[in-house]
């Protein structure tokens, strides 16, 4: 699996772990891995372990978004590298979603 | 599981006696001694037999009819050619005197009538195990050939590799031409050439000492830097330094490499000439005039690393104007007489020459091709002694400072067919064969993210034809890489073209790419209007990320430039 998940009962908290390029190779890794999880208040997509991000992963993202009640849950970016931070900016996603590098 | 042993088939004995009583004893005696017999009753069955048959050893009666022993023995002497068959005559007493017949026919041994038992089996016994270690040794032999042809293949592959004298993908023009020849099959003598960034070509002729495989695997580290560094926009200086420090690396004392680095700049006429222990390279004017420029360094790889400075020496030409750089081994071509072609010789060779009234793009007509064949006339019926190489490089016109995008850089170009789209994304190794080129390793993700957005774009919409539109709703963008993945399993025509050129003449290295596909194309204008929902980000990250973007063709071309600037 290209993503690993945990949930947190307590905050009710789904860690969504990126272990590859985040590309439309991994989407339905991604989508299987959010969709079969209970639905949480907040999403954590950890990108520590991600080194690469094009637009089809960034349509990913909004997917998730939107999956997540588009807005009403917050989503966390975690630990993106500087090329990935790049071009989240770039994408205005520090908009759309919480952004901790 | 039960293991048997190998079954030893026997020995196959052919029997020729036209005299059924001996035939019916021969067999007898064989069958007893474990041999298989294989009975005819003269020369021509004899013959006929052993082409059938193949036995591993005949027994032959002298006198048949129709054909005598020692005719058919002949016969099949020839047939087996190399393979050992051994061959017995058996022969009457009253034969004695034809012995040396039997020998001369290429019989291995004889044996008079009556043949005892013991001695017989006991020499058919000994041929036999003759005949093995013949085969035996045959074997060996041909794979010893095999083994040696092999290496002497691969010695040759890797001396045309080593060898590449001008990078023909980079240089490909008229006016620079060369001409070497070797004095074994492992030439010291080097010729390169490669355009550096900004239109400058950078040239070296080189020449190891001593000469075959010492002085060929000294030249080529040499080869191998030059051609790396020429590309990435190092100039002379740095290319020598580089390869004097690893030949003073790697290299034992009393082995070096003398070279002129010729770098030309093809927009100025400057001309920077790095002479170590080389001839003097010379500069045909236009007006017919030579000038020289003598060596000042000594050879690479002599002088201590902290010692070693390179000092190249500036002068200006202007086109049309010839520069020859070569190796000793042209003035001390010999002739069958034992004199050398000489120096003096050369340069009236040289300026006696007709310089041809323009340039242009023709052939330049041939100062070389004569002094070629005037090296030849001179060394006549003698061997080469030394390697011989020599580059000419006609200076064409100039350019003047070229837009970087003018000039030519380094080149990557792939084409790809609908097979290798089918399994294979080419990007992340072309990112990080476009980042080693340039040294810009930092920025491989970004090269990576705007070709894989090109890529990708050429590939979903111009091969696959998936609509754009289906990234509107998630459900809609699983379905489109549903699809996608369908579609390119599917794939049975189309191909996309790749065309990256390299700059490095500033601080930062710079990218042309363009992408190219079979696909119809599509209206850039009408496409920039959609809002993107899920998708159509891709060609907002690649405008954000490059200085310039542009759809050329029907829009099923797109060039991008991209400079490796730090922001």
């Amino acid at each position: 699996m290209a993503i690993s998940t945990t949930y947190d009962e307590a905050t009710r908290t789904l860690v969504l772990t990126v272990e590859q390029d985040f590309t439309f190779l991994v989407l339905s890794d991604f989508q299987s891995a959010y969709q079969s999880a209970p639905l949480a208040d907040a999403y954590i997509v950890d990108f520590s372990q991600a080194s690469f991000i094009d637009s089809s992963g960034l349509g990913m993202l909004l997917m998730l978004r939107e999956h997540a009640g588009d807005g009403s849950a917050d989503i966390t970016l975690q630990g993106p590298n500087e090329e990935i931070l790049r071009v989240l900016r770039i994408a205005n996603f520090d908009k759309l979603f919480t952004i901790r590098p | 599981m039960i293991v048997q042993p190998p079954r030893i088939s026997p020995a196959r004995i052919l029997v020729a006696d036209d005299d059924a009583t001996g035939r019916a004893q021969l067999k007898g005696m064989l069958k007893a001694e474990g041999f298989e017999p294989i009975l005819v009753q003269d020369g021509v069955e004899a013959v006929d037999m052993f082409h059938r048959e193949h036995p591993d050893l005949v027994l032959m009666d002298a006198r048949m009819p129709r054909m005598t022993g020692w005719d058919a023995a002949r016969l099949i002497k020839a047939q087996a050619g190399e393979h050992f068959v051994p061959i017995i005559f058996i022969t009457g007493v009253e034969d004695e005197a034809l012995l040396v017949h039997c020998i001369e026919a290429g019989g291995d041994d004889f044996l008079t009538k009556p043949w005892s038992r013991p001695i017989l089996t006991a020499k058919i016994t000994a041929l036999l195990r003759m005949g093995r270690l013949y085969d035996k040794m045959k074997s060996q032999r041909d794979d010893s050939f095999s083994t040696q042809r092999k290496i002497r293949q691969e010695v040759e592959m890797a001396e045309r590799i080593a060898a590449r004298s001008l990078d023909e993908d980079t240089i490909n023009v008229p006016w620079i031409r060369h001409h070497s020849v070797p004095a074994a099959i492992f030439s010291g003598d080097r010729v390169l050439a490669a355009r550096g960034p900004g239109g400058r070509l950078v040239a070296m002729v080189g020449d190891a000492s001593g000469h075959s495989i010492s002085a060929a695997h000294c030249a080529m580290p040499a080869t191998e830097l030059f051609l790396r560094m020429v590309p990435q926009g190092f100039d002379l200086h740095d290319v020598a330094r580089a390869i004097h420090n690893r030949l003073k690396e790697i290299l034992p004392p009393g082995i070096f490499f003398a070279a002129v680095l010729l770098s030309l700049d093809l927009a100025t006429g400057q001309l920077k000439v790095l002479n170590a222990g080389m001839p003097d390279v010379l500069i045909l004017r236009r007006s017919g005039r030579l000038d020289h420029v003598a060596s000042d360094h000594l050879p690479l790889g002599i002088l201590p690393l902290s010692e070693f400075e390179a000092r190249p020496t500036t002068l200006t030409v202007d086109p049309e104007d010839r520069i020859y750089a070569y190796s000793d081994g042209v003035i001390e071509t010999r002739n069958p007489d034992g004199g050398d072609f000489g120096q003096d010789r050369l340069e009236a060779e040289l300026s006696g020459a007709e310089i041809p009234e323009a340039l242009h793009a023709h052939r330049p007509t041939g100062v070389l091709e004569r002094l070629v064949r005037t090296l030849r006339t001179f060394r006549g019926r003698a061997e080469p002694t030394d390697d011989t190489s020599i580059i000419e490089v006609t200076v064409p016109p100039r350019t003047g400072r070229p837009s970087p995008e003018g000039s030519a850089g380094f080149r990557i170009s792939m084409e790809l067919k609908h097979d290798t789209l089918r399994n294979h994304d080419p990007i992340p190794a072309l990112a990080g064969q476009i980042v080693n080129h340039l040294g810009e390793y930092q920025h491989q993700e970004r090269i990576r993210l705007i070709l894989t957005e090109l890529y990708n774009n050429a590939l979903e919409h111009g091969l696959l034809r998936l609509e754009p539109s289906l990234k509107r709703t998630p459900e809609g963008y699983s379905t489109y890489y549903g699809e996608r993945h369908k579609r390119l399993a599917a794939l049975s025509q189309g191909w996309i073209s790749i065309d990256v050129i390299l700059y490095r003449d500033r601080e930062a290295g710079q990218v042309v790419a363009r992408v190219e596909d079979s696909g119809p194309g599509f209206d850039p204008e009408r496409a920039a209007k959609i809002t993107p929902s899920f998708g159509g980000r891709g060609i907002m990250l690649v405008r954000q990320f490059c200085d310039r973007v542009r759809y050329l063709g029907r829009g099923n071309r797109v060039e991008i430039v991209y400079t490796c600037d730090d922001g």
